[in-house]
């Protein structure tokens, strides 16, 4: 009886964290749609949407409600169980990451001790999900679309891959928790493994361009590229499925963005004194949200400022120069490790 | 708990694998394929082989899957049509390999009457990994990385046009 209890207990936590999860995802993805036409329309001189609620703020809402109600159409020559499937495996490769995002010093729904390493692989269970959708769909825009996603995620897993291993490398732990907890000090700021040393400093900007890349954002977009694709693997959805789909690429991009602020950027660490102003340090996940706002604010950016490369450049960036250049940091953060052990870059020069 | 989930993903292993054989669209099988693959990274993690359960993921079901169904969608492999029954030969020994394996693994893997070791703390994290094979196997693990680079070598040589 006692077993049962307990274990009763642990399953309705996970069930807990898990709606909780799902929420959290849904709003955050929602108002990343709203926030993306609001960019969007400043950097073109206009308004972007405004009509619905303050500041149009509820849009999202008004567009969920509208693919809710929309038809669920699916092609005649379509394969239907593939065609249903996809949605669901993209939306869950994205949704589990948020099982290991640390949101806040106690704030995580399971600390995996290799927590970066299942970020990874869960991820890539995206790219099954939309290659199943491209294929099921039986339409050759959606296929291609499919087949460029499936060539550049595999692609740009490895240089993600092995810029992940700096921090790893840095922190000798794998887990998103343990990697925040190794960049303590130098005032919350010069602990960050971005200031580690420079090669970790370069390994940052490698990262980041290459996760850009993997959740297929603009300038590496291809896999859907309006102009020459219609709207990639999602050609023939609409309604809730097209819905899913949406709802993994703006959650992905809240994803990459924390997960970047926690392994590079210090995540929750925060000097001392300032940390326990509010309980559950609850400050420092105010200032993991800001860094992970300010990194998902530079993608919108990007959208709205670069045009979209072409295959064959790439494939070039990716392998030409990305894994070259991640290899070499990770080679450098090892020797720096060895040539000053426990040393910062600016701990070189002070007595920090 | 562990039994149940243990029998709910053993269960969906088994029968995503027999999905892989019966079914005769490609592309399904590769999903089943791929189902099964998964079902297995959750035995692992039943058995806190965490870091295993990740690598399966990661390579069979990110990577080698997406692989596999690349090639199927690129060469648009038509349904598998069912030869005529005349494989009754192939068949019989079919079944006689399989029934050998079977007793084979039966036999290693029934419980002894001590029943199954538990199993250490720290068992299969990344340490425990990592340090056997950079240490007692580096050669081997140096060796079998060599294999695969003359292999990938060898496949861009094949695949080439000439110039």
């Amino acid at each position: 009886m006692e077993i049962f209890l307990q274990e009763g207990l642990v399953l309705l936590k996970a069930a807990l964290w898990a709606v909780a999860l799902s929420l959290v995802m849904a709003l955050v993805a929602g108002f990343l749609t709203y926030l993306e036409r609001k960019v969007a329309g400043h950097m073109q001189a206009r308004l972007g949407p405004n009509r619905v609620g303050p500041y149009g703020l509820l849009q999202f809402v008004a567009d969920g409600v509208k693919l809710f109600l929309k038809e669920d159409l699916i092609p005649s020559d379509a394969d239907a169980p593939l065609f249903r499937f996809g949605p669901y495996l993209v939306f869950v490769g994205s949704f589990a990451v948020f099982a290991v995002l640390p949101f806040g010093e106690r704030i995580v729904a399971t600390d995996l001790n290799i927590g970066l390493f299942y970020v990874l692989a869960i991820t890539s269970i995206e790219t099954v999900g939309l290659l199943m959708a491209g294929w099921a769909s039986n339409n050759k825009w959606a296929l291609l679309g499919a087949m460029r996603s499936a060539a550049q995620s595999i692609s740009y897993e490895i240089p993600v891959g092995v810029s992940f291993l700096i921090p790893i490398v840095l922190a000798g732990s794998m887990s998103l928790q343990g990697i925040i907890h190794a960049q303590a000090g130098g005032f919350g700021l010069l602990g960050w493994n971005v200031f580690h040393n420079p090669f970790s400093l370069a390994a940052f900007f490698v990262g980041c361009t290459a996760m850009v890349a993997e959740i297929n954002r603009t300038p590496f977009d291809l896999p859907e590229a309006e102009s020459e694709l219609v709207a990639g693997y999602n050609t023939e959805y609409s309604g809730m499925r097209f819905a899913f789909f949406f709802l993994a690429e703006y959650a992905n991009i809240f994803v990459i963005s924390m997960i970047a602020a926690a392994i590079f950027l210090g995540g929750w660490q925060l000097p001392s004194p300032f940390k326990d102003i509010l309980p559950f340090g609850l400050v420092g996940s105010f200032v993991l949200l800001a860094k992970a706002a300010v990194l998902v604010f530079i993608v919108l950016w990007l959208r709205w400022t670069l045009p979209r490369v072409r295959v064959d450049q790439l494939m070039e960036v990716c392998w030409k120069y990305l894994t070259p250049m991640a290899l070499v940091c990770l080679m450098g953060t090892a020797v720096w490790m060895w040539a000053f052990p426990g040393r910062i870059f600016f701990g070189l020069f002070g007595t920090a | 708990m562990q039994a149940v989930f243990f029998w709910l993903f053993s269960a969906l292993a088994v029968g995503c694998a027999l999905g892989v054989v019966f079914k005769k669209n490609p592309v399904v099988s590769a999903v089943f394929l791929m189902g099964s693959m998964l079902a297995l990274a959750c035995l692992f993690l039943l058995l806190d082989a965490h870091f295993i359960a990740v690598i399966q993921v990661l390579v069979y079901a990110g990577a080698v899957m997406v692989l596999f169904s690349f090639i199927i969608m690129i060469l648009n492999l038509p349904q598998e049509e069912l030869p005529p029954l005349a494989l009754g030969g192939t068949r019989a020994w079919g079944v006689a390999f399989g029934a050998v394996a079977l007793l084979f693994l039966a036999g290693k893997f029934f419980p002894t009457k001590e029943g199954f070791m538990p199993t250490s703390r720290g068992f299969g994290d990344v340490r425990s990994i990592a340090v056997p094979l950079f240490r007692e196997y580096a050669l081997a693990f140096e060796l079998t990385s060599l294999v695969l680079l003359v292999g990938i070598v060898g496949a861009v040589l094949l695949a080439k046009r000439k110039v």
